[in-house]
């Protein structure tokens, strides 16, 4: 019995060497679709665990203590004078920059290396609630490395402790310090071994002999190296600013050593003090009470800025992996279609040989078998292969854009193997058992097929209905789940319509066709008979072309949107963003030495209610009551002429630009993103009912300000005419409004790549008197550009603005001090790096395409050798009619490539619904923003040309192996 | 950092020996030595504490203990920084008016991270001073002259140049502190642990008036100037007030704040700290009879060839009164205390396994303490077997404060009966009721837990709890069970 099985199997393995060709084809299916998958997944699960990273950022989760002056800092007694009063959730951190190098070849790397005290961390307190709890063995491991004081690390390194990297300090490595990285940094590091000082003029590197093992770890943020302060703190590196020395001279050499640690020292202050739970307005209150000193509380808020992108962008790959199966699948059951086809007369004698039909089946299965377990890691290894050469393509992309973390996933590799193995042989096995029965089918009934041609009206009509269907079905789209099915519907539905329309098509064509060019002709009319025999293939290509038709449209449409968009926006050649203070910046203006214009970004978050319509019309009120409020980020927006130029509306009501801008620049009313609108299904004219204006998370506490709006409360008659509100906020001093503006809506722009509510209200009604609301209300975002006077010389003129941007920078650093972080970005290169970042996101896209198409080429290239055995004696009697090899070929070529060619023109239809269908109803259900579509021939042609292109050259591998004539010895009769 | 946990829990021992810092590494290469604890319990008969302080040997570095030097109060109440390890143990039996009785801990450890660096800094910072001379000869004549003038340590300047390493620190002075806060109640358990470093602000022993801090943790004593021969008054009368473990009734309010409030400062309903604490504890301290140097005038021995040795006074008369406040809820206690100063270089040691610890307060007026150190010595560490040493030694003290030591041979300490504890990785059998005789003092009382599961579940757990005395006396204490 088993020996029969396997005498069968070999057999049967036999024949697969002999055509080694659909063999080898089920295979790569199997490889490809295996790759494509792995490579999905693991980028998904990488951006995944980078997101779930990037939350549980340890340290960075807390709010910061700072003295609300810049130019005074904490000291060591403040640190112990708050722990004592029973601050214990404080934790003090300095910091200063070093510098990481390999050698002369690779490009040093500025990290900050960050002292932590890392005893108070170490309490039960914080080992109990501290953090999230999947950070919490993490970050207390982490934590036991730091405060392990050095060289214990033969032993640790015993345990399985994530692999840690050395960094010898230039001036030696006389102390060893455990340091943490973030993984993200650390990946970013190659053979950076070297710690070097920063060497800036104005500090002297100080003398830190120290051997840096630092381990990586999620706990440290990211650009960091993470060290206790105990550490942090030693050698010239000192907290104390005077410059007298210990007398603690033990003997001359510790004298000269001493000496040398003078010349050496570094004043590094304590930076300030991170709330390992935010404190209240009360308590710092009593902080400053304590200290003497007024002190400030920044939140990073780490968490919020992420955006929707990288969103999309794994919506994307699995919908291109998706296809991908597809399409793999669609070639596994051409290939054993083929492969079952040509092994029939085989097949045949073995069962004349008596053999069971179950020993039969089984052999065939297990031959399956024997190809997934072959191919299947094969395929994984190509999938990890490639995750990791995209991954840090990725990384880039992710961390530069969308501030969001990608990190290399560890993934069981066991049970990845195990799933696909069992995913793969089950749908072959199904897919064999469809060709099989196919095949029987054919041999048992061998009915004289008649073509049940429908007739071109009932075709028409069909069409006609299922277009209409799918227009309905459109219309009930209300979730982005409702509206990836809607996809898929789409894709089915014009399969179907393609099936239908190709013999129509190729039916048109051979009656246009003139019969004075046989071959040519007999090309057409042969095509016409083959486009029934070729759905499958068929319908592969065309979804695939589809969908990168869909796709490109997409891609490209938002690319010109988000260019033409940021090209409006951007106004002014000059933006800064910086740390500094509002009212340290806006001294610039006056010193600077062309007279500058600058134009802060002041933000200021609120929540929305709900929208209703103007009362001043109908008295019904509260079109849509939200019972949950949206969070709104609300910004500044200049009412300058540059401001108006530069603003991009989708809606204005009237479609009257300049009352708007007259209206919205008196304070009458608000422009709204896009996502707020839908979200709100708020309508132009619409007004807001916005409660809880309050400045953002990193709110000085000191200036905490709570602005309850009373518009929620109050009937609309007095929201849109209250002219004492203004006024009665303004006299408070804790008010984000100088004058609160009208919440009416008076247009929605776009706003890409934002998941946010965003409401634009004009500059000149934020608080403009109270410094310290002002500094808190800005965000470091700060446009520049040359008074308007001599605007005319400046802009436009490439040479002079980089010119001037020196300038900038030089006077912007000796106004605001070295220490300030300071990054000042031309308009034009602002632009640039966004586009670049938007180009980087879309590459895997583009590789994506590529590869569905391959597979769709590849479908169609089985389909031929399967209909080449079928039309084998047509293509014989070609020959003897004096046909050339060469011409038979080329008409074959010519027919897949004419039929490859319907199916494109029909293709590009559907290719723009699909990219329409794309961009309003998944991106507007996903992320809550549109973006005009924009129709591109050239993109739609290259996605065609480029299809086609890898069609012919997938189809010249079968054809170059035909051979049109018949070895009559081979031919079996069945 | 459940392997590191787990390992650290066969790990810790009282006094913790060295810095954990250290622990944490021996743990790791000797988790060999946790092997087979039933196998032991067969051949002695008893139960043997699984663990050990270290894997580190007693350091030259540090000033060794001798038996010649005597403990001097006030002075040493200090803190005595060139020694590996010290702490200073205040336990409290109390009581309410009400009945409830509690059981209160304590606990400030200094360590000296500074002289045990690693042995490529030593090697560096021995390379050094070898250019001079011996280092340890150098180091020595450091220590003696240290000792002498310990009292003034703590009021040096913080930043000094360690004396081991070359490489100056500037935030800390070398000693880590840390504390503990325990409290039972009949029902609940309230820990907190606490780090800090020294030289910072925040941590530290004081002289005059005495000060024992760790961040708003307090113990200070009432008379700022010390007359000399005053030695009790140096200490006692003190106010000891600390506030710990966040209180479970707060999260509450977090939860149910979902929907923000417009009218509160959100922030304030996240945290009220300070002011969070779950227990605070006020007390007012004051003494009926004189300190009790242990061993020999303050020379303590641990095992009987001496190599385990620290200096060790007590103070077992203290009466204390004052306010525990329980999740909001006020309590007025009285109680007694019983306070333990120990300083050591000798105790960070592999060889130095664990201990069973009784401080007891005898209905009659008369205090115990008595103890049973597990040690291992070099013949054992060669060996296959893991056998320790044991030994056992006793201090009782009159009603009218004279000590008597009780020899080894004079008294028995047995476990009766093992509680299992669930905390932490992996379950452990721990000897919870006990046997003490004394024949010589006509002492047989039998220990049992004031209740169950007394674990100080620390980042070097270990078993700290109220215990209760019957038998030839009556009375109540603590016990302290480490190394299991």
């Amino acid at each position: 019995m088993l020996r029969t099985l396997l005498l069968t199997l070999s057999s049967l393995l036999a024949m697969a060497r002999h055509r080694p060709w659909e063999p080898l084809l089920i295979m790569a299916a199997i490889i490809l679709a295996n790759a494509g998958l792995v490579t999905v997944l693991l980028i998904n699960e990488g951006a995944t665990q980078g997101e779930l990273l990037q939350s549980k950022q340890g340290l960075t989760l807390g709010s910061i203590i700072t003295p609300a002056d810049s130019r005074t800092r904490f000291t060591q007694s403040d640190y112990a004078t708050l722990r004592k009063q029973g601050f214990t959730q404080l934790v003090a951190i300095a910091e200063r920059d070093i510098t990481l190098s390999c050698n002369a070849s690779k490009p040093s790397t500025t990290l900050t290396l960050l002292g932590v005290d890392t005893q108070p961390l170490l309490g039960s307190a914080f080992r109990k609630r501290g953090f999230e709890a999947p950070a919490q063995n993490d970050s207390a491991l982490s934590l036991s490395y730091l405060s392990q004081n050095a060289n214990k690390f033969s032993e640790m390194e015993n345990q399985q402790t994530p692999a840690g990297r050395e960094l010898r300090s230039n001036s030696g490595g006389d102390f060893a310090v455990n340091g943490l990285i973030h993984p993200l940094t650390n990946a970013k590091l190659a053979c950076h071994d070297t710690l070097n000082e920063t060497n800036r003029k104005s500090a002297p590197s100080p003398y830190w002999p120290a051997t840096v093992s630092a381990y990586v770890s999620s706990f440290a943020p990211q650009n960091t190296i993470l060290i206790s302060i105990d550490d942090f703190y030693r050698g010239g590196v000192t907290i104390e600013n005077d410059e007298s020395v210990k007398p603690v001279i033990h003997d001359n050499a510790k004298r000269a050593q001493e000496q040398q640690v003078k010349q050496q020292k570094a004043y590094v202050p304590l930076s300030g003090f991170i709330a390992l739970s935010p404190l209240s307005q009360q308590h710092l209150t009593q902080i400053e009470t304590l200290l003497g000193i007024p002190v400030k509380q920044t939140t990073s808020n780490t968490d919020n800025d992420t955006g929707s992108l990288p969103d999309s962008f794994r919506l994307n790959l699995w919908a291109m992996s998706g296809l991908m199966g597809v399409v793999a699948l669609f070639i596994v059951l051409n290939a054993l279609n083929l492969m079952y086809r040509t092994r029939l007369p085989n097949i045949i004698r073995l069962r004349q040989l008596g053999i069971s039909q179950r020993i039969l089946g089984s052999a065939l299965f297990t031959e399956l078998l024997v190809y997934c377990v072959i191919s299947i890691p094969i395929g994984m290894f190509i999938g990890f292969q490639a995750a990791s050469w995209l991954s840090p393509v990725i990384n880039g992309t992710f961390t530069s854009l969308f501030n969001a973390v990608f990190v290399n996933p560890d993934v069981n590799l066991l049970f990845t193997f195990g799933f696909a193995l069992t995913t793969t042989f089950i749908s072959l096995v199904v897919f064999s058992l469809v060709s099989i029965v196919k095949l029987s089918n054919a041999l048992t009934v061998t009915p004289v097929k008649k073509e049940n041609a429908l007739g071109q009206f009932a075709v028409g009509l069909i069409s006609l209905c299922a277009l209409l269907l799918l227009f309905i079905a459109e219309g009930f789209v209300s979730s982005t789940a409702s509206a990836l099915f809607f996809v898929t519907l789409l894709l089915l539905t014009s399969c179907a319509l393609i099936l239908l329309w190709l013999p129509i098509f190729s039916r048109l064509l051979t009656r246009f066709v003139p019969r004075q060019w046989p071959v040519f002709h007999y090309v057409i009319a042969n095509m016409h008979l083959l486009s029934s025999k070729t759905r499958l293939a068929v319908c592969a290509f065309f979804i695939a072309l589809t969908a990168n038709i869909g796709m490109n449209t997409m891609t490209d449409s938002f690319r010109d949107a988000t260019e033409q968009w940021l090209t409006q926006r951007l106004y002014a050649p000059f933006y800064l963003y910086t740390d500094a203070p509002l009212s340290r910046i806006e001294t610039l203006s006056t010193k600077s030495s062309p007279p500058l214009a600058l134009t802060p970004l002041l933000k200021a978050e609120g929540a929305v209610i709900g929208s209703h319509a103007q009362e001043e019309t109908h008295k019904e009120t509260c079109e849509n009551s939200n019972s949950s409020p949206t969070y709104v980020s609300i910004s500044s927006y200049p009412v300058h002429q540059n401001g108006k130029k530069a603003l991009v509306l989708d809606d204005v009501i009237n479609n009257d630009l300049n009352t708007v801008w007259r209206e919205f620049t008196e304070g009458k009313g608000v422009f709204i993103n896009q996502q707020l609108a839908f979200s709100l299904n708020a309508k132009l004219g619409h007004t807001l009912d916005i409660e809880n204006i309050h400045l953002r998370k990193t709110a000085n506490s000191s200036s905490s300000a709570i602005n309850t709006s009373n518009e929620a409360y109050s009937s609309p008659q007095d929201k849109t005419t209250d002219p004492t509100q203004g006024s009665q906020s303004s006299s408070s001093n804790s008010n984000v409004f100088a004058v609160t503006p009208q919440w009416k809506v008076l247009g929605i722009y776009p706003d890409y790549g934002n998941l946010n509510g965003q409401i634009l209200v004009p500059l000149p009604s934020f608080n403009r008197n109270d410094v310290l609301i002002r500094d808190q209300l800005f965000s470091g975002v700060m446009a520049i550009y040359p008074e308007p006077s001599i605007e005319a010389n400046v802009i436009g003129d490439n040479k002079q603005s980089t010119y001037g941007k020196d300038i900038l920078e030089q006077q912007l650093k000796s106004q605001l001090g070295e220490h300030r972080e300071i990054a000042l970005y031309t308009r034009q290169a602002l632009l640039d790096t966004s586009m670049q970042t938007f180009d980087r996101t879309f590459v895997l896209t583009d590789g994506l395409n590529i590869t569905t198409l391959l597979v769709a080429g590849v479908a169609f290239a089985v389909s031929l050798t399967v209909l080449s055995i079928g039309s084998a004696a047509q293509l014989s009697v070609l020959r003897a009619l004096g046909v050339s090899q060469l011409k038979v070929k080329a008409s074959l070529f010519a027919q897949y490539l004419l039929l490859c060619f319907i199916s494109a023109l029909l293709a590009i239809p559907f290719g723009v619904y699909l990219a329409y269908v794309f961009i309003q109803q998944v991106n507007r259900h996903a992320f809550n923003w549109v973006y005009p579509l924009s129709l591109n021939a050239q993109v739609i042609l290259s996605s065609v040309g480029l299809s086609l292109f890898i069609v012919s050259l997938v189809l010249l591998l079968p054809l170059g192996k035909l051979k049109p004539k018949i070895d009559l010895r081979q031919e079996v009769q069945l | 950092m459940k392997n590191y946990l787990g390992s650290a829990n066969t790990t810790f021992l009282r006094f913790k020996a060295n810095t954990f810092l250290v622990l944490v590494a021996a743990c790791f290469t000797l988790s060999a030595c946790t092997e087979n604890p039933k196998d032991e319990n067969e051949t002695l008969g008893t139960s043997t504490p699984n663990g050990f302080f270290g894997n580190m040997q007693s350091s030259d570095a540090f000033t060794p203990v001798k038996r010649g030097n005597i403990v001097e109060l006030p002075r040493d109440h200090m803190s005595h920084p060139d020694f590996q390890l010290e702490w200073w143990y205040l336990t409290f039996v109390l009581s309410a008016e009400d009945g409830q009785e509690f059981g209160l801990q304590y606990t400030l450890f200094r360590f000296n991270t500074e002289q045990d660096a690693p042995s490529s800094a030593k090697a560096n910072a021995n390379a050094k001073n070898s250019a001079e001379g011996s280092a340890e000869s150098n180091a020595k004549s450091n220590y003696n002259s240290s000792a002498e003038s310990s009292a003034n340590h703590s009021s040096e300047d913080n930043r000094h140049t360690n004396a081991n390493s070359h490489i100056a620190r500037n935030w800390t002075d070398g000693q880590q502190w840390m504390g503990h806060a325990s409290l039972h109640s009949a029902e609940q358990h309230y820990f907190e642990e606490r780090f800090a470093s020294g030289g910072v602000g925040n941590a530290y022993v004081n002289q005059q008036p005495f000060t024992a801090v760790i961040d708003d943790w307090v113990w200070k004593a009432a008379q700022a100037e010390v007359q000399t021969g005053a030695e009790s008054k140096a200490m006692f009368p003190s106010v000891l007030t600390f506030a710990f473990e966040q209180s479970n009734a707060h999260h509450s309010v977090k939860t149910r704040g979902k929907i923000p409030d417009p009218t509160a400062d959100s922030l304030s309903e996240l945290n009220n700290a300070p002011g969070v604490s779950a227990v605070k504890v006020a007390l007012n301290l004051n003494t009926s009879g004189p300190f009790i140097k242990q061993g020999d005038n303050g020379y303590s021995k641990k095992t009987q060839d001496e190599r385990l040795r620290s200096y060790y006074y007590s103070q077992p008369f203290i009466n204390a009164e004052g306010t525990l406040n329980i999740e909001g809820n006020s309590v007025e206690v009285t109680g007694k205390g019983w306070f333990d100063h120990e300083w050591t270089s000798h105790l960070a040691n592999s060889e130095a396994m664990g201990w069973d610890w009784f401080s007891l307060h005898l209905d009659d007026g008369s205090k115990l303490m008595a103890f049973r150190m597990h040690a291992m010595n070099e013949n054992m560490k060669n060996s296959k077997s893991k056998h320790s040493e044991i030994f056992t030694t006793a201090s009782y003290i009159a009603e009218n404060g004279t000590k008597e030591t009780i020899e080894q041979a004079n008294i028995s300490i047995t476990p009766t009966a093992y509680e299992t504890i669930n905390e932490g990785e992996s379950p452990r059998s721990v000897p919870t009721a006990w046997r003490i005789q004394i024949p010589i003092k006509d002492i047989d009382v039998s220990i049992s837990p004031f209740k169950e599961n007394q674990w100080n579940n620390s980042l070097f757990p270990y078993y700290e709890g109220r215990v209760e005395i019957k038998g030839s006396h009556s009375g109540s204490g603590f016990m302290e069970l480490t190394g299991y």
